[in-house]
């Protein structure tokens, strides 16, 4: 049986938001973090926290939306014009007691670019990058959740090892590259 | 197979401050509480130091979740199933004695004449031990079967509670008075001007523990009878001794264990959690 368009394009997403799900989980893992996933889509994709005794984790944890964009650029004044969802906005920017960030992961708009694997070198394309909203005002709940709200997420809070490290130690100002 | 974490939470989830409770009441301990803020919790143990994060409020985003990962560690930290750290931690206000029997029959079941027979046992323990905290200044041996007016008023709010996992668990709640205030900052331990429920719960353990050390006793054949009588002001009688006969069965052969846990809301520090009679126990005679 062909596959329609629109399974096919539903495919496409879902393989591009999984790939952008691990991509993030590898750059935790190399930091040396364990990675819980949400079966909760409401919520938050990945949780990334320190390791404790038998399987449990430490009280250093970050919860992460993870969004992947294959048409995203970055603009002149530095930053990605992300145009998230309404509800995804006001699950970041609401009160919670283990720090939310959005993850937005830049990706090859060809699915088999996403990564390049040689005998001693694996690349995954491309990157991604963090970005807060807490304090950020609620958007009125009589707005649909499926409308969107563009965030600015700059191009210096990429994500890597170093920078995961430091948002997990709650240092979100050594959390930037130049 | 234990309930997933995630439907546990769907009958109900805790308070904040049951949690912070249950943690400073369990060894845990904190660098500081800070109102309306998350805090991390750790606790030492010889596999390294658990560390879980208390939620500061149900209003936000992640309270659900901090919960389901607060019962997943300290089910590991504990070793037991996430469903009774949760009962534990959301029966505050309740003196709390499970009586975990071990019938021969599949597990999570008991005969059911054995079982109408445990219940009434457990329930003329108790009254034994209401008559004993009545009579504290007249300690008895023997209670006789008409109840006073305040040992039927000390039994009138008991509760039998649901079973719990093994083999077979009669519990018994007890609602407790509380002392502490919503701030819970000043968690007391002193025992004077306790109210007459809790009085007769840690008498029901002092008893039960009393009883256990006569049982040794006679034993290894340092004590007698009087092993029994002298510790009468400690709640030993010989009604309580008959329902515990009764408790081990038919034959009295089967052992049992009462396992003790106290209303959070007003702490206690007690020893032994748990006092078991073996089979041994009921050969003394």
């Amino acid at each position: 049986m062909v596959a329609s368009k629109r399974e096919r394009q539903g495919n496409k997403d879902r393989h591009q938001g999984f790939y952008g799900e691990i991509l993030v989980a590898s750059i935790a893992a190399s930091a040396g973090f364990n990675i819980m996933v949400s079966l909760r889509e409401d919520e938050f994709d990945l949780q990334v926290c320190g390791f404790g005794p038998n399987g449990t984790s430490d009280g250093r944890q970050i919860a992460l939306q993870v969004k992947s964009w294959s048409v995203g650029t970055l603009n002149l004044d530095g930053y990605f014009h992300y145009p998230l969802k309404v509800g995804n906005y006001n699950a970041l920017a609401r009160r919670n007691d283990v720090r939310h960030y959005l993850a937005l992961c830049i990706v090859p708009k060809e699915t088999d670019d996403y990564t390049d694997a040689r005998y001693r070198r694996l690349v995954h394309n491309h990157s991604a990058y963090w970005l807060s909203l807490l304090g950020e005002e609620q958007v009125d709940a009589s707005v649909s959740p499926e409308s969107t709200r563009t965030v600015k997420v700059p191009s210096r809070n990429l994500i890597t090892p170093t920078t995961m490290r430091a948002l997990l130690e709650n240092k979100g100002d050594q959390a930037t590259v130049r | 197979m234990s309930m997933p974490i995630s439907n546990i939470l769907d009958v109900g989830t805790p308070q904040p401050r049951s949690i912070r409770l249950y943690l400073r009441t369990h060894g845990w301990e904190t660098a500081g509480l800070l109102r309306g803020q998350p805090t991390i919790w750790r606790l030492p143990t010889e596999d390294g130091v658990y560390e879980v994060i208390a939620p500061s409020s149900r209003e936000t985003g992640d309270f659900r979740q901090r919960v389901s990962e607060l019962l997943r560690t300290l089910s590991i930290a504990e070793d037991r199933s996430p469903a009774a750290v949760l009962r534990d931690i959301s029966t505050q206000a309740f003196d709390i004695q499970y009586y975990r029997t071990e019938p021969d029959s599949p597990p999570g079941t008991a005969p059911l004449r054995d079982t109408a027979d445990k219940y009434a046992a457990v329930n003329s323990l108790y009254s034994a031990v209401a008559a004993s905290v009545d009579s504290a200044d007249n300690p008895r041996s023997v209670h006789p079967a008409q109840r006073t007016a305040r040992t039927t008023a000390l039994l009138r709010p008991v509760l039998a509670g649901p079973s719990s996992e093994g083999s077979y668990v009669i519990s018994v709640w007890t609602p407790i008075p509380p002392r502490l205030t919503q701030d819970e900052d000043d968690v007391l331990f002193e025992m004077d001007d306790e109210p007459d429920e809790r009085k007769t719960t840690v008498q029901l353990h002092r008893a039960l523990a009393a009883t256990r050390s006569a049982v040794r006793s006679v034993q290894d054949g340092s004590g007698n009878i009087d092993a029994f009588t002298s510790r009468a002001r400690d709640g030993v009688s010989a009604n309580l001794c008959e329902s515990l006969v009764t408790l081990s069965g038919d034959a009295a052969a089967s052992p049992f264990d009462v396992h003790f846990t106290w209303a959070l809301d007003r702490p206690v520090r007690m020893g032994d959690p748990a006092i078991r009679f073996d089979r041994e126990s009921f050969s003394v005679r």
